[in-house]
């Protein structure tokens, strides 16, 4: 309880000691066209030799993905290991991880824009892209898992032949609506996010092309305050839209499992335990891609360690919440009297298939974040990578461990059946991650990667006001010392 | 400076200003001036702007409250209709009537937000007149610096109380650091 | 634009005008008191259902401002673990709103402790109590009737043992090696699993309690299969050690906290130090809080029908509480300015986050509740829909559209979408009143229907004239929640004056 306060210490006014005073979000004083300068370089410069080390087998995965859909599509969705009664193996599992990863990109641009953390605006855009990527990813499984893909217009609101209507009253159709509102929203937010940067990019290009690109897409953008004003409150207004879409979609991706009987999917936490779960993954997802950009780009300046160790705080407490959601699970297992549903958790952590999975999955995601509550482990790189990556691959667990588990030993043990992915299943997921990477590298190619006019806003010289603050600063030190 | 002896009214004055509390300071000043027609460029917005231009609250979310209420409406529609009139398929032991509201409350709501972001997206466009790929003041290499770092702030010649000179004095003196002449394009 | 404050000016801090507080104080105590005091003469003249119903009545007050402290408790939490600046000026009134957490674990000792109370609330305990009755009496008879079956089964064991013995013993002489060795082991297990029986001598100290609780836990399991299942949990020793410590634990931490930040108003040198302690503690006792509140709402709400459960019980009721307390915190705001506090520190700008957090709740609770709603709903599993169907039989459905669907969402949720109300003290304040009047039928839907079934074996749906001993111990529990807040809050400044970021709560702009 008592810490020792040393002399140095007590010279300074306690707002301004070390873990008080608000750290800065752009170090070393850097000038705004010095970070225009940082960012649009990556664009306007060549690309890194690693960059294309990562970029060419990035694609070749992308095309092993192509070449699965087609054999799936031209063959029939038997070359997968789904059977009875795993209906819904990996296509569904994968489905479910990439749209978790989708949720922190909105996450960060507009619940933490909503919370006024002005930290987010170094991570934001390439969040927001990784969103749009991974449901791209996602998108992929329930199409062709539908089985005959040139049927996949009767997801939308059409009748068929027989005049007959898509069942509104199905999770499933609620899926379709909320994962393509999420798509087309998180679009809006990006692109409208996107237009002052493009302005930058189009004053600063010096190719034709690029000028003509640029400028097209950044619509003529003046940056006028007369345009700010509204473009603000338009990007309020998108934050607060997309604070309870990104709520809604993952808890609709819970309700296609929690309106069942199934037991072990029949749980009323779904919903915002799948939030968090996402919010957590997908945190873990920006801090994978984020950290080597960060190194490769020469970006430490902008997503500085108080950015880093603010997203692990963020996974720690998203973890813990994963944990109570998993410990409630339990105990209403064993609570609720429900004998099938005591036996899905009994077979699910002590002797099914899949305890393994189990195990993986509790240790990634509640155990492993666990060391982000000593702050030297958030200031470690390495350390935070190597969570990161454990919760990656925590949150695929989860999602394994939810849906084959509960129906591969259901009601009628008769019915029970193992169920492992087929090698066709394995490519299109590991061509997924190509497909993931490629989008991304070219994002990073050729869009700037942080958002210059947000990270510009949060320098402290651009408050109008600045300098009254150094007023307070200097009047409240005085007083200190006197 | 571009030369102003050509066309002795120039489209407008771009001023650069020193930092953002320059610029806040000389817009409250061209705001108690009287002008109408001006505006500052900024890299990013600054806070509290508005208020020094004398500018109200943005009415956007008004056009945005249209385009939710429309989108629930048309959700509304799209699934009483369907399943209540046009084809009721009773199936998942759920009634086909308003009972079932619950199960149709996911779809309401993802319908409502689409629309509103649509409404957003357009009603912004709309409203800051975008997209405009041409315009007098990307003639000026003084007014790209505000994409990078220049704080600028523009009066144009359309204002009442604009006149060559007394405008371009009285912008040094609200602290101009570099002024430039604007002429409209020639076409 | 004018200058910035500087917390310079604000560091003696604003204490409570007693001379103005003392009436008011007095009036709830008077409310507080004469209410209590009414209640247990109600309950000492009347008898039958009515008379048990109280118990509900006491249980509902508790709970509803019970939530007001904890999620005070909580946004103390929160205010600290997000490093967050803007809430330093209303910080003292949270703390001050949860420190009355103690108060309500004392007033809930009746129902909690007095055995006639409780059995009408919770119905596993008579469940409990008439099983073990019943053991009592079949106890002895029983544990004889397995002991002298295991006693003849140790009997003809050794018999069957014996005879077979003679055989293998015989059969050994004409043995091959090979199936000497397979008799041999033979013999030796069947002698192990003789000795194995034996062990288990019912003449043996050890044995015999292992049977007679073996036994007992087969009758249970006969006489109540639902409660014996979960009897590991719902038993009586160690739901009163979960009331004990979980009383500890939300006492203990806000406790902990406000006495930090009252000492740090008296402790300018060591400001920075209580900074970070409450901020480091913060962070470790969320956790705590959260386990906590989550199983005592399981143990006095979810328990109040022990056959039902849901995962999602201690969130729906967390949302409630967050809600709730925000609003509360919103009033009591008000009425220090009304009556001249606070004035030159708080300002339109607190008002307008204080609102969206308001707002956001609102949201959060109905997208909690709703899910709650749906998954049951559109399962339809017996033991879950239970608690639904009761909710929805004769004038609760009403009740529920009315007063949660319209009154607890939809008209807070597009009146809050405003930004001017949020920003206008009297609107907002309005709209917490709104807030605080929906929370008490969102509570009264969860405690009360249970009420009339529960009492009168399922036969009717609500006891007549009970609402009458509602509002009186909602009085009672809310006149002596207002006093003890009140009392609280003359005891320091009413905003922590030395705080390190006064400066950002002072100038805060949304």
């Amino acid at each position: 309880m008592s810490q020792t306060v040393t002399n140095a210490e007590h010279n300074v006014h306690p707002s301004d000691q070390e873990g008080i005073a608000r750290e800065p979000l752009v170090l070393n004083n850097r000038s705004m066209s010095w970070i225009t300068n940082r960012i649009c370089g990556i664009v306007e410069n060549r690309q890194p030799l690693i960059w294309w080390i990562l970029f060419v087998p990035s694609v070749l995965l992308a095309g092993v993905l192509g070449f699965t859909l087609v054999y799936l599509v031209s063959t029939g969705v038997g070359i997968w290991g789904n059977n009875q009664p795993v209906a819904w193996g990996w296509a569904i599992v994968n489905f479910v991880f990439w749209i978790g990863i989708g949720h922190a990109g909105t996450l960060i641009s507009a619940i933490l824009f909503l919370t006024r953390q002005k930290w987010r605006t170094s991570v934001n855009r390439a969040s927001e892209a990784m969103t749009l990527f991974a449901v791209v990813c996602a998108g992929i499984y329930p199409g062709f898992h539908v089985g005959r893909f040139w049927m996949v217009w009767f997801l939308a609101p059409v009748p068929n032949a027989n005049a007959i209507w898509q069942n509104f009253k199905s999770p499933l159709l609620w899926d379709v609506f909320a994962v393509s509102t999420y798509f087309t929203v998180s679009v809006i937010f990006w692109y409208i996010g996107l237009i002052p940067d493009l302005a930058t990019m189009r004053d600063r290009a010096v190719t034709k092309v690029r000028k003509f690109l640029y400028g097209l897409f950044a619509l003529g953008w003046r940056g006028g305050n007369r345009q700010w004003r509204h473009y603000e409150m338009g990007y309020l207004l998108l934050a607060a839209l997309s604070t309870p879409l990104v709520l809604s979609v993952h808890s609709v991706v819970s309700f296609d499992f929690a309106t069942s009987i199934v037991p072990g999917w029949h749980t009323t936490i779904f919903p915002p335990y799948f939030v968090a779960g996402a919010v957590f993954g997908g945190f873990a997802m920006v801090l994978t891609l984020m950290l080597p950009v960060r190194k490769l780009y020469g970006l430490e300046d902008m997503i500085t360690p108080k950015h880093i160790d603010n997203m692990a705080k963020i996974i720690l407490l998203t973890g813990t919440i994963v944990g109570y959601a998993y410990i409630m699970e339990l105990f209403i297992s064993y609570y609720g009297a429900n004998k099938f549903e005591k036996d899905a958790f009994h077979l699910r952590i002590l002797s099914g298939h899949y305890t393994w999975a189990y195990f993986c999955m509790f240790f990634c995601n509640v155990i492993s974040p666990q060391i982000f509550w000593f702050a030297k482990m958030r200031k470690n790189l390495w350390v935070v990578f190597i969570i990161a990556n454990f919760v990656n691959a925590g949150m695929w667990f989860e999602r394994f461990v939810i849906i084959p588990t509960s129906v591969s030993m259901d009601f009628l043990p008769g019915q029970w059946g193992f169920y492992s992915p087929s090698i066709v299943e394995k490519w299109m997921f590991l061509g997924t991650f190509g497909l993931f990477l490629s989008l991304f590298l070219l994002f990073l190619r050729f869009l700037p990667v942080i958002a210059i006019s947000e990270v510009k806003g949060v320098l402290p010289e651009s408050d109008p006001h600045h300098h009254d603050w150094e007023e307070i600063k200097a009047r409240r030190n005085a007083a200190h010392r006197g | 400076m571009s030369d102003t002896k050509t066309s002795p009214i120039p489209f407008a004055f771009v001023a650069e200003f020193e930092n953002a509390t320059e610029l806040y300071h000389a817009a409250e000043h061209v705001r108690d001036e009287g002008f109408k027609r001006w505006d500052v460029h900024t890299p990013y917005p600054v806070h509290g702007m508005d208020h020094a231009m004398g500018l109200g609250k943005s009415w956007l979310s008004a056009l945005v409250l249209a385009g939710g209420t429309t989108g629930f409406l048309t959700a509304l529609f799209l699934q009483f209709f369907t399943q209540g009139s046009l084809y009721p398929t009773i199936v998942q032991g759920k009634p086909a009537n308003l009972s079932t509201i619950p199960a149709f409350f996911p779809v309401l709501f993802e319908l409502t937000i689409l629309f509103s972001a649509f409404s957003v997206l357009f009603g912004l466009l709309i409203v800051i007149m975008l997209p405009r790929w041409n315009h007098p003041l990307f003639n000026s290499e003084l007014f790209k610096k505000f994409s990078d770092d220049g704080f600028i702030l523009v009066i144009e010649s359309r204002n009442r109380k604009f006149d060559v000179e007394g405008t371009r004095a009285f912008l040094e003196k609200i602290g101009a650091k570099r002024i430039e002449a604007v002429e409209e394009d020639p076409v | 634009m004018s200058a910035l404050k500087s917390a310079e000016d604000y560091k003696t801090g604003e204490i409570l005008n007693s001379a103005k507080a003392a009436p008011i104080r007095v009036l709830f105590s008077t409310i507080g008191g004469g209410a209590t005091l009414l209640f247990i003469i109600v309950a000492l003249l009347s008898k039958g259902e009515f008379q048990k119903g109280m118990a509900y009545s006491w249980l509902f007050a508790i709970v509803y401002f019970l939530t007001l402290s904890v999620g005070c408790i909580f946004w103390t939490l929160l205010h600290h673990a997000s490093n967050s600046g803007w809430g330093v000026l209303v910080r003292r009134l949270m703390e001050t709103v949860g420190s009355v957490v103690p108060a309500l674990f004392v007033l809930a000792l009746p129902i909690v402790m007095i055995p006639g109370i409780r059995d009408a609330l919770w119905e596993w305990f008579p469940e409990t109590h008439r099983v073990n009755e019943e053991w009592a009496v079949q106890k002895e008879d029983v544990v004889r009737k397995k002991f002298e079956e295991m006693k003849s089964g140790i009997d003809a064991g050794q018999l069957a043992l014996d005879a077979r013995k003679k055989e293998w013993s015989a059969g050994l002489e004409k043995a091959q090696p090979g199936e000497k060795v397979r008799i041999e082991a033979e013999m030796a297990a069947a002698e192990a699993s003789q000795e194995r029986l034996k062990e288990a001598d019912p003449s043996k100290a050890p044995v015999q309690n292992e049977v007679e609780d073996e036994a007992e836990a087969e009758h249970f399991k006969h006489a109540s299969p639902v409660l014996a299942s979960k009897r590991g949990y719902l038993n009586p020793g160690f739901w009163y050690f979960r009331y004990f410590m979980f009383g500890i634990a939300l006492s203990g931490i806000i406790y902990l906290l406000r006495s930090w930040s009252l000492r740090s108003d008296s402790d300018a040198a060591n400001a920075g130090k209580w900074f970070r302690l409450m901020r480091k503690w913060s962070c470790g006792f969320l956790p705590l809080f959260a386990v906590s509140w989550t199983f005592l709402m399981f143990d006095w709400l979810m328990a109040l029908d022990y056959t039902w459960f849901s995962t999602m019980w201690g969130v729906y009721l967390f949302a409630g509480a967050a809600l709730n307390s925000m609003a509360f915190l919103i009033i009591l705001l008000v009425g220090l300015q009304r009556s001249g506090h606070l004035l030159k520190v708080v300002n339109a700008e607190h008002y307008h986050i204080m609102g969206k957090l308001m707002h956001v709740f609102v949201i959060f609770w109905a997208y909690i509740a709703y899910s709650q709603f749906v998954l049951i709903w559109y399962a339809n599993m017996t033991e879950e829909t239970k608690f639904y169907l009761l909710r929805n039989s004769d004038g609760w459905n009403l009740y529920a559209k009315v007063f949660l669907v319209a009154g607890h969402f939809f008209l807070p949720f597009v009146f809050l979408l405003i930004r001017a109300m949020k920003k206008n003290m009297t609107w907002i304040a309005a709209a917490a009143l709104w807030n605080l009047a929906m929370h008490f039928f969102d509570l009264y839907y969860v405690v009360i229907p249970e009420r009339g079934p529960s009492l009168s074996g399922g036969e009717s749906l609500l006891v007549p004239y009970a609402w009458i001993t509602d509002v009186l111990a909602f009085l009672a529990v809310g006149g002596i929640f207002c006093y003890f807040v009140l009392r609280n809050l003359g005891q320091g400044s009413l905003y922590p004056c030395r705080d390190p970021r006064l400066d950002e709560s002072l100038n805060l702009t949304n």
